[in-house]
């Protein structure tokens, strides 16, 4: 045992470091962790600190070096404990904890403390078993409640977790429910978490009955808090699944009446009506509870008429209750038989809720379900003509020059044009007159007198959104790409005065994308001040553009932000867990483990590794690189189930008032996801041939193989280096190409079109199947002397990979510079913007990206072909036979080399000319004139116009310029690295 | 108010958008709404509207010892198509009520001195400016800071309602406990 004074004399010498570490001088930190080192050999604490320091520093396998050792010297006081586990913790080696734990306590075995963090790194890993058995021996020693919970929440998580659903359900929910209840029994329970925890077993065990007696127990009424007002009450909840529909029903009445204002109630009600309306002898206490139409009507009439009495306020929850009912008996076919028995027309009720509501933005989320009940076109416009009546009346009744009263009016007539698109009236228009519509709408939002919020949208900027649909309604069938710029010229319009609107952003990023210009889609991205965990639902909106526009640096910097976010929640998820344990919350422990594994596999987290690995080999790897630093290693595992992604992506951000028929719909998304996974798969295979080409080449150095024993040495290359049986394997799924390379034209607001169709028509796999043969067939004969067909091989899929690039090159829509028609002049977009192919912007970034794939697949072979050459000329010199096959292969490859070197020029040629158009004839200033600056000054908003064009023009400048600047970078460096092969 | 209650969970965060693409709304990082989850579960509440579109949401606290025990509202926001519903006021009643529950003496929260609109709102349900926090909002961008008004909400337990009564009218933000 340490004495008081040595101690101290310990703590003394430490505080210097500690400080040092506190305020980030590890530099300083180290040199003095070493000084006390030095005065004092054996103290653990100093070299722990250490290794902090030195992680910190940058110094991580210092840091580990040193760990290993204090790990040796068994550590067991709290400071080095605490101090490793942070290492650990900062150093992404949580695995490491449990460990040095385990070594501690079974030095010192009866250590509560130690036993607690023992079971928290546990925690940190979902090792449940040796949870249970650390609560168990927790428990044991120190009989408190909480060890006991632990305890049995990890039988409750072996259970949820058991793949083997009847052990679940035999023997760890069991024991868990067993051990409770003996807790129980010895009149032990007492908090709030034990009953839930209780509760929680039971429901798993599907013993709801069992539940409801616990919930009404005098120890549950003692423990648990009050049912927070508003909520279902968990009895209700409870009743319901154990089939007492009578009941629920009834005492749903009753909550009802006391407050028709609560959703929750209403749908107990309704639940419960359900059944009971199917088949009434379902249960048997069916006095008082409602099982006919007619009673149902009479409830919801009743809680109508009591608000509609003098002085009471009026809510939408009677109002919604009949239109809910409605569409449940449609749902069962018996909506008929609902008008028979006293229910009201659809459009009678949907004008019940607008009279008193349409002035209310949330009108339209509130109704927009029941619509559907309007099943005939006279319904519909009986609905969408009292609307205008309701519209009038109100209008006569107020006083116009109120400008209160003049804002409500024009909230109705835009909610009412909503329901009206949604109602197909936009469908049914001739093109003329959506352009009408759209222009009618847009003026009404710039002449609003309304005073706009800097930080609250305006229910009125939906005159821009029904302005922009109407255009892009056209732009579906026509794909005219003016359309889509008047569009851009509207929401930013909208975005100037309404800054806090995001719906017209997001409207904005989607046709920014559209039309190949990625910066201002970034630019938009960041001003909605995206993070965290809207990486994972919003982050597909930049996804899509970044890479496939040729904006590779950005790409790069957005996917190593989502990948932080990722990394970092996963940590933070498990220490929440932690926090969890701590504070008895035991119902989201189950929760976060769900949310954690189901951000593990979130599309976007995958999407991103792959990403950012992808741009880090494809568009930055220099010759001299290693290449296997520039993957995350576990993209290149090609067991793991890509079909096994989650998709959380957020396409209801949008609000979707297109027509039936015509909406964004469940199928669409599942469709596109698929196809995503499929794209994935093919980004896997291609980065895993890249790698495992480019790594295992990098890895091997040929060798003298005595070959014949006539002394006759050949320089050979080690095989089995190489992997070809991975190569093999990478070119059998890539020849089973894509699961399906159409893809279905997908609404405006809905997904987004993969690159599947583009990389077909480009061949992009097949030349990667090409390429690998190819590869393949140098390796082969480096290392095993070539075979009589190699040249045929060599050749084809040379010439091939050569063909199909120049083809895609110069198909059509490659060209960037396009003759506008002859009415751009008079015409409302500047004709600059429409001399500007911007599909061109997605092809040529493409075709950028093939041309780096196949130059690194080339230069990665220089060092066998190089090997070949040498090889012939020490024979030469020696005089000896000279392989003809070896000759041409290095022919061929210096054939290939220079085939694509021509290709590489011409496409920076390519990029040069189109840098200079944008530069000549982009510049704002010139702009101007051409958009005629006196005639729109003349204009109201001519000005505001010409600034909007302008940010539009500079937008699509600066995109276009960096797109084309980035893409000419990679081609010249690949170049470059084609030219040093060929030469050999 | 027309709505369906119920308690946050992990799954909302990823369909709040609609609510938190909002200049006044701040997303956090997921370690803090985990551990509002994890510590005070019962305090962080969901609106919903029949289509299930989330209408808004309330996230707080209780904490403080002997007398300052009290709940505390760390977030409260509403999407905008459902604001000037009286939603705000019923997701803070319904946190009064669960501070209530726990004994707590009041309920208090910041809001930015210039936020008239959030401010009117708290007076009328009850709530007093307690005092004013000096620069308690840090501009990101670098420009002013803003003063915040500590407001406060007796509850049932505070009969003599002296949880609104101040030792000073202006603190700055390192003179608060919590």
């Amino acid at each position: 045992m340490p004495s008081q004074n040595s101690y101290a004399l310990t703590e003394k010498r430490l505080k210097p470091i500690y400080e040092f570490l506190d305020n980030g001088n590890n530099k300083k930190a180290i040199n003095e962790a070493d000084k006390v080192i030095r005065k004092q050999k054996d103290l653990v604490a100093a070299k722990v600190l250490k290794v902090i320091a030195l992680q910190r520093y940058g110094r991580s396998d210092e840091a580990f070096k040193l760990s290993t050792e204090v790990v040796e010297l068994k550590p067991t006081d709290e400071n080095s404990l605490q101090g490793m586990s942070l290492y650990y913790k900062e150093s992404g080696q949580t695995e490491l904890i449990s460990p040095l734990y385990e070594a501690a306590e079974k030095l010192v075995p009866n250590n509560e403390e130690l036993l607690t963090h023992l079971f928290m790194s546990y925690v940190r890993h979902d090792n449940f078993p040796k949870m249970k058995t650390t609560a168990a021996k927790l428990y044991k020693k120190y009989k408190s409640a909480p060890y006991l919970y632990w305890n049995i929440m990890s039988s409750v998580l072996q259970a949820d977790n058991a793949e083997n659903e009847e052990l679940a359900k035999k023997m760890h929910l069991p024991l868990a429910e067993k051990m409770i209840e003996r807790h129980m029994a010895e009149g032990n329970m007492e908090s709030p978490a034990e009953v839930k925890l209780y509760l929680l077993v039971l429901r798993m065990m599907g013993k709801h009955e069992k539940a409801l007696e616990v919930l009404e127990s005098d120890i549950a009424k003692k423990l648990l808090p009050p049912v927070i007002k508003g909520y279902t009450p968990e009895p209700l909840k409870l009743k319901m699944l154990m089939g007492k529909f009578s009941q629920v029903n009834i005492e749903s009445q009753k909550l009802l009446r006391e407050n028709p204002d609560s959703w929750n109630y209403i749908l107990a009600y309704l639940d419960s009506f359900d059944k009971l309306f199917a088949d009434v002898k379902v249960d048997e206490e069916t006095e008082n509870a409602h099982h006919t139409i007619e009673q149902a009507v009479g409830i919801i009439e009743e809680l109508i008429a009591n608000q509609l009495e003098d002085g009471q306020i009026v809510m939408r929850g009677p109002y919604l209750f009949q239109l809910e009912f409605a569409r449940r008996l449609d749902n069962v076919d018996k909506l008929e038989q609902g008008f028979e028995h006293g229910l009201k027309k659809v459009e009678d009720m949907l004008l019940d809720y607008t009279d008193q509501f349409l002035h209310k933005p949330c009108c339209f989320s509130d109704i927009r379900q029941y619509l559907a009940l309007l099943k005939k076109r006279e319904n519909v416009d009986r609905f969408v003509e009292g609307l205008k009546v309701q519209r009038a009346d109100e209008k006569k009744t107020l006083c116009p020059c109120h400008q209160e009263n003049e804002h409500l009016d024009q909230v109705r007539h835009v909610t009412t044009e909503l329901f009206k698109r949604v109602l197909g009236f936009h469908e049914r228009l001739e093109n003329s007159e959506k352009v009408k519509l759209s222009d009618e709408f847009f003026q009404k939002f710039m002449q609003s007198n309304e005073n706009r919020s800097s930080t609250e949208k305006s229910h009125l900027d939906y005159n821009v959104i029904i302005a922009v649909m109407l255009l892009l309604d056209i732009h579906y069938e026509s794909g005219d790409k003016r359309l889509l710029l008047k569009c851009a010229s509207m929401l930013e319009a909208c975005v100037r005065n309404s800054p806090a609107n995001s719906e017209a952003k997001l409207y904005l990023v989607r046709v920014y994308g559209k039309l190949g210009m990625f910066i201002p889609c970034a630019d938009l991205y960041d001003t909605m001040d995206i993070k965290y965990v809207q990486h994972a639902t919003l982050g597909y909106l930049l996804c899509r553009y970044m890479t496939s526009l040729g904006h590779d640096n950005a790409s790069f910097q957005i996917c190593q932000l989502a990948q932080n976010y990722f990394h970092t929640q996963r940590k933070d998820c498990t220490e929440s867990l932690i926090t969890c344990y701590r504070n008895g919350s035991f119902e989201q422990i189950i929760e976060f483990l769900k949310y954690r594994n189901s951000m593990d596999k979130s599309l976007h987290n995958y999407t991103t590794k792959m990403e950012s690995s992808f741009v880090d080999l494809v568009y930055r790897w220099k010759a001299d690189e290693k290449i296997d630093q520039l993957c995350y290693k576990e993209l290149l595992n090609l067991d793991f189930d890509i079909n096994d992604l989650l998709d959380h992506r957020d396409f209801d951000v949008l609000i979707d008032f297109n027509p039936a028929g015509n909406r964004r719909n469940d199928q669409d998304i599942k469709d596109n996801f698929n196809r995503e996974k499929d794209w994935l798969k093919f980004r896997r295979l291609l980065l895993a041939s890249l790698y495992y080409i480019g790594s295992n080449v990098q890895g091997v150095e040929p060798s003298s193989l005595q070959a014949n024993g006539n002394n006759n040495q050949e320089v050979m290359f080690d095989d089995e280096k190489l992997n070809f049986a991975v190569i093999r394997k990478i070119m059998t799924e890539l020849s089973c190409g894509w699961c399906d390379v159409t893809e279905k034209k997908y609404q405006f607001d809905g997904p987004l079109t993969t690159r599947i169709p583009l990389c077909h028509e480009a061949k992009y796999r097949e030349n990667v199947h090409l390429l690998l043969r190819y590869c393949l067939a140098v390796m082969t004969s480096s290392c095993r002397g070539a075979d009589d067909d190699v040249m045929a091989k060599l050749t084809e899929t040379s010439s091939k990979v050569v063909e199909n690039l120049k083809a895609f090159m110069e198909s059509e829509g490659m060209n960037f510079e396009v003759d506008c028609d002859g009415n751009s002049e008079s015409s409302d977009v500047p004709s600059i913007l429409m001399q500007f192919n911007s599909e061109a912007v997605e092809r040529r970034a493409l075709l950028t990206e093939m041309f780096s794939v196949t130059a690194i697949f080339v230069t990665s072979m220089k060092k066998f072909v190089k090997e070949m050459k040498t090889e012939m000329q020490r024979r030469r010199r020696k005089k000896k036979q000279i392989s003809t096959v070896k000759k041409d292969i290095v022919e061929n490859y210096q054939h290939f080399c220079n085939e694509l070197s021509q290709l590489g020029d011409e496409m920076v040629k390519n990029f040069n000319k189109c840098r200079q158009f944008i530069d000549d004839k982009m510049e704002i200033e010139q702009v101007s004139d051409q958009l005629h600056r006196q005639e729109l000054e003349d204009k109201d908003d001519g000005v505001d116009n010409l600034m909007i064009w302008n940010r539009i023009i500079s937008y699509a400048s600066a995109s276009y310029s960096t797109s084309i600047k980035q893409q000419s970078e990679v081609v010249q460096l690949r170049l470059a690295n084609l030219n040093t092969s060929s030469k050999l | 108010m027309m709505t369906y209650y119920r308690q946050f969970t992990c799954e909302d965060m990823l369909k709040f958008n609609k609510v938190n693409l909002d200049p006044l709304t701040e997303t956090y990082g997921v370690s803090f709404y985990m551990q509002y989850l994890a510590k005070w579960p019962e305090y962080f509440m969901v609106a919903e509207n029949p289509a299930k579109d989330m209408m808004g949401y309330i996230m707080g606290k209780v904490e403080g010892r002997g007398t300052d025990w009290h709940g505390h509202v760390t977030a409260l926001s509403v999407a905008c198509e459902f604001r000037r519903l009286h939603l705000g006021g019923e997701m803070m009643n319904r946190l009064e009520q669960v501070s209530d529950d726990k004994k707590g003496y009041f309920v208090d929260l910041f809001v930015r001195k210039s936020n008239d609109v959030a401010v009117n709102m708290y007076k009328k349900l009850g709530y007093v400016i307690y005092r004013t926090v000096i620069d308690y909002y840090t501009s990101p961008s670098g420009g002013m800071d803003e003063d915040a008004f500590d407001m406060r909400k007796p509850l049932s337990r505070d009969i003599d309602k002296r949880s609104i009564i101040a030792e000073k009218r202006f603190i700055t933000p390192e003179e608060l406990h919590y």
